[in-house]
């Protein structure tokens, strides 16, 4: 039994082939044939045999001028031809037009091709950042509630939040939730989760529904302990593999038994991906709130018709009533401004550069068409002459332009394919949440629109005015006349607007990348390579004291230097380049009684941290490399702590709590380590032992000369082997978070740069192509000049001048520019780079030269006209 | 008296010999398995059209003989008086160039 053709195949022949009855006994013809051969050669052959004559059928019927009658076959005429069927014929005919000047097609093509392909990759990348498909229900209803505060939404204390959801005020409901991280352990491997804390009604508020079970239970009163938690799919899939049998089993979290209760849709996320939502009961801090503690985020969503600033007003006058006096001020932000507020500066830099290129692309094929239209002027007279109506020119001459246009389009369809898979490292440009990069149709829409209408209106507008000429022009005049109209006038100004956007993309690019080589110059103050790193959070009863703490950690950095290939390790509280700080006020007094107080960064440490990270030793000594009693009563401060006190801070005391009698006397000095980034100037820190702080998370770290990565086994096996309770995660190579912190820069450089080449490659293709047509037009005429002892020089002049002076012009306008263009960028984006002479004069030089070299060719060809040929010719 | 091209003539000779089974794909069978060439579904579809429109190819549709057609109808088509008369034109032509040519040709 043979199976049917491919079914898109005939769908496209029903499409193409005649719609009466000859195109359905063609299909039958087809399927007949399909039929014998899937028996002879097997399906799958004639599967391929069967594409290929579509394929085949489909070229001959637009390429090859096939017929579309539809007559009965009894002497029918033939039908007259519609004025789609026209249309349709004026495509096929603008397509062999095409194929004739292959160079020049595939030269708009190509360039139509980058402009629109970059320009929809970048652009859809920012609408899926600013219009990310929410898993929840009205998402423009929701809301989230917090303090006002100078940049980011502040959180609140638990009996505000308590107030604002019992009384609404403009929202229709109200949630409280708070980021939290959870062992998860009774596995062979424990395991840290990244949760949430929210109170029962969060989901109701979300408008999500798990997929299997309920969400959290909803016990406002009388909470009685334990209690349900709700996991992610990934989650549920990842331990029980998508068993719905997992229902009603229970996970230990933090040492506390809880049972799954519900499963989360796979596409949720809020605000990120999170693998476990907890019942708001079970966190102390909700049950035994504080009135000065603010962790906690309200979620609300707003009642109809409400805006977030009437929902604020209520809200303010519920809190003024609560605590008159003395209550905080409420800001209410639409949750889609929260979620991308901050991801999109980048991105408005690019798609700016994308509609640049854009611009650029469509500018530049502008130039080609115009050049070749015009090149055709003598041909339009003559069909003109031979009764061709002007509508009937217009019309094939708007076929060649949208042909031109689609096949530019489709060009950067497949571009901006692969641009767009080219961006996973999209999270690392900061550009948002967990919404898939996919080609906005809307955007994909614009951009092939704007395409196919250049294509149109530039190749109309010279056929239109070709055929008002042609009443008056004989044919040998047209072949004698030289480019000195609005043409050659419009095809100077596309060349300069070129020349100017491409400068500006080229200042761009020069001055990212040396923003970027500044940045990559400065030292971390350690050094990152051969390093791993992985984070533990130790919970259960076993590290209630400080002592207790301590003593694993250094335990477990004398077990791991025990390690094969392990030179040092040592546990920090705060690993540069881990996104974790703590800052604190710190006073330093010496023995006569003086006080410095210092604000600086404070951090816990065990084993050999110090010389596992080559931090270098400046003056004193290290600590905290073996567990002794004296590490609870040393510091070890950093140089920029140390210049701040403006003396030699060794012997000295320092103090966190300026009023306990008790201090830490600094032992030693050590470098300045870079923190946050590369760019971000050391800051003060003191160093003190895990005996002296009670924090019980850290990181390990470890040095080796082999490759880091290879070490993680091993270091697994020995934290399993101290406490195989204890997950171990967040593991990454030193380096590898030290090149992250960079990798948004590194993208943004490598886009500008991409983004300037290709604008120059556009700008050398259009100077390269009027210089051409300019030269091939002004054949005769430099001919004769040659003939009469022109010398080559004064031949140059005569081709390059205008296409020099656009150039020229080009440039000066382009300074302006993209001096104005980084100003812009500056004045609203906190990281534009700023603009240098450097960049300037290197970006200017390299569109220079490109334009020189692009003119160069076909100039040289002018100098080498045989005056004797071209008379003869005539 | 319409004027053949070479295809035209070889469609329109390869049809009436095909009497019994008057279709498309038997037309191109034939053509192929005399010529040794194969020959393009859209050349010979372009060239049916053709002689339709000079008046020397007439069609009908017939219900589809067989399951392999998938319901689609067939097309049996007929070659016209005027068809005959072109065929026999352009072979008398043809025929009159190749006399005295057999020493040469050995046919």
């Amino acid at each position: 039994m043979v199976g049917p053709p491919p079914r898109l195949a005939e769908q496209l022949l029903r499409r193409l082939l005649p719609s009466g009855p000859k195109g359905r006994a063609i299909l039958g013809d087809l399927h007949e044939d399909f039929a014998r051969k899937a028996r002879r050669d097997g399906e799958p052959a004639a599967r391929v045999w069967y594409w290929r004559q579509a394929a085949g059928l489909c070229a001959t019927r637009l390429v090859g001028g096939w017929r579309t009658g539809r007559g009965n076959g009894r002497g029918d005429n033939p039908d007259k031809e519609g004025m789609m069927e026209g249309f349709v014929r004026d495509l096929a005919q603008a397509l062999r037009s095409g194929l004739r000047t292959p160079g020049a097609t595939a030269m708009v093509v190509a360039v139509l091709g980058v402009g629109i392909g970059s320009s929809t990759a970048v652009f859809s990348a920012l609408q899926s950042v600013l219009f990310p498909g929410y898993p929840f229900a009205e998402p423009d209803r929701l809301v989230l509630i917090g303090e006002a505060g100078d940049g980011d939404l502040g959180r609140m204390t638990v009996p505000d939040l308590q107030a604002l959801r019992q009384e609404g005020g403009g929202l229709a409901q109200v949630a409280a939730y708070r980021p939290g991280n959870f062992n998860l352990t009774g596995l062979p491997v424990p395991e840290r989760l990244d949760g949430m804390y929210a109170t029962g009604d969060w989901f109701d508020v979300l408008g999500v529904r798990p997929i299997l079970g309920s969400g959290i239970e909803r016990r406002s009163a009388a909470p009685s302990g334990g209690g349900g938690i709700v996991l992610s799919h990934g989650l549920w899939t990842r331990l029980s593999g998508a068993d719905p049998g997992m229902l009603g089993t229970t996970l230990t979290l933090d040492g506390v038994s809880l049972t799954v209760v519900g499963v989360l849709p796979e596409s949720f996320w809020f605000p990120d991906r999170i693998d476990v939502v907890m019942p708001a009961e079970l966190d102390p801090s909700f049950t035994e709130p504080s009135s000065t503690r603010r962790i906690y985020r309200a979620l609300g969503r707003l009642a109809q018709g409400v805006t977030p600033a009437t929902a604020g007003r209520g809200l303010q006058g519920i809190l003024d009533d609560a605590r008159p006096g003395e209550a905080p001020e409420v800001a209410v932000v639409r949750l889609h401004e929260a979620v991308t507020g901050n991801s999109d500066r980048v991105l408005i830099l690019l798609q700016a550069a994308a509609a640049i290129l854009l611009a650029l692309g469509l500018t530049n094929a502008a130039g080609i068409i115009l050049a070749r239209s015009v090149g055709r002027g003598p041909e339009m007279q003559v069909r003109v002459a031979l009764g061709a109506s002007r509508g009937r020119l217009a019309r094939g001459a708007l076929a060649e332009g949208v042909v031109l246009g689609m096949l530019g389009g489709a060009a950067g369809l497949g571009l901006s394919y692969a641009l767009l898979a080219l961006l996973p490292a999209a999270a690392s440009l900061g550009l948002g949440g967990p919404g898939e990069m996919e080609i906005g149709m809307g955007v994909l829409g614009f951009c092939l629109t704007s395409s196919v209408a250049t294509g149109a209106v530039v190749s109309v507008v010279p056929a239109v005015l070709a055929t008002r000429a042609a009443g008056r022009a004989r044919r040998a005049e047209a072949r004698w006349a030289t480019p000195s109209g609005w043409d050659r006038q419009l095809q100077h100004v596309l060349l300069a607007g070129q020349v100017a956007l491409s400068l500006v993309l080229a200042v761009g690019a020069a001055s990212v990348t040396r923003s970027l080589l500044d940045v990559l110059s400065h030292d971390p103050g350690f050094r990152s390579e051969g390093v791993i790193t992985m984070r533990l959070s130790l919970s259960g009863d076993r590290y209630g004291s400080s002592e207790a703490i301590a003593a694993f950690y250094h335990r477990l950095s004398d077990e791991v230097e025990g390690l094969e290939g392990v030179r040092r390790a040592g546990v920090t509280l705060a690993l540069p380049f881990s996104g974790t700080d703590i800052g604190l006020p710190v006073e330093v007094s010496d023995q006569a009684g003086g006080h410095t107080p210092v604000e600086a960064s404070f951090r816990t440490v065990a084993g050999g941290y110090f010389e596992a990270l080559e931090i270098p030793l400046v003056e004193g000594r290290y600590a905290f490399s073996h567990p002794l009693e004296s590490n609870a009563r040393e510091a070890v401060v950093s140089e920029a702590l140390a210049r701040r006190l403006r003396r030699s801070p060794v012997g000295l005391t320092a103090r966190l709590d300026p009023d306990s009698p008790d201090g830490f006397e600094i032992v030693g000095v050590v470098g300045d380590v870079r923190h946050a980034d590369l760019t971000e100037p050391p800051e003060p820190v003191i160093y003190l032992g895990y005996e002296a702080y009670p924090m019980n998370w850290g990181y390990l770290v470890a040095r080796t000369d082999r490759d880091p990565m290879e070490l993680v086994p091993g270091i697994r096996r020995t934290v399993a082997a101290l406490d195989a309770e204890q997950p171990v995660y967040g593991v990454a190579p030193l380096n590898g978070r030290v090149a992250d912190s960079t990798s948004r820069q590194r993208w943004v450089t490598l886009l500008a740069g991409l983004f300037a080449l290709s604008a120059l490659l556009i700008m050398a293709s259009g100077i390269y192509g009027v210089v051409s047509a300019h030269v091939a037009r002004l054949t005769r005429d430099l001919g004769v000049r040659a003939a009469l002892g022109a010398p080559t020089s004064a031949l140059v002049v005569r081709v390059a001048r205008g296409v020099g002076l656009a150039v020229v012009a080009g440039v000066a306008v382009g300074c302006l520019a993209a001096g104005w263009t980084m100003d812009l960028a500056a004045a609203f984006l906190y990281e534009a780079p700023s603009p240098d002479a450097e960049s300037f004069i290197f970006a200017a030089a390299a569109v220079a030269a490109t334009a020189l070299a692009a003119a160069l060719g076909p100039s040289w060809r002018a100098t080498r006209i045989d005056p004797v040929r071209v008379l003869a010719a005539e | 008296m319409a004027k053949l091209g070479e295809f035209e003539l070889l469609v329109l000779l390869a049809l009436l010999r095909q009497s019994d089974e008057p279709y498309a794909n038997r037309v191109r069978e034939a053509i192929e398995e005399r010529t040794g060439r194969s020959v393009a579904r859209g050349a010979l579809y372009r060239t049916l059209d053709r002689l339709e429109e000079k008046g020397l190819l007439e069609w009908e549709m017939e219900p589809s003989a067989t399951p392999a057609r998938g319901g689609h109808p067939m097309r049996r088509l007929l070659v016209t008086e005027e068809g005959i008369g072109a065929a026999r034109q352009a072979t008398l032509v043809f025929r009159s160039f190749l006399d005295g040519l057999d020493p040469i040709l050995n046919t």
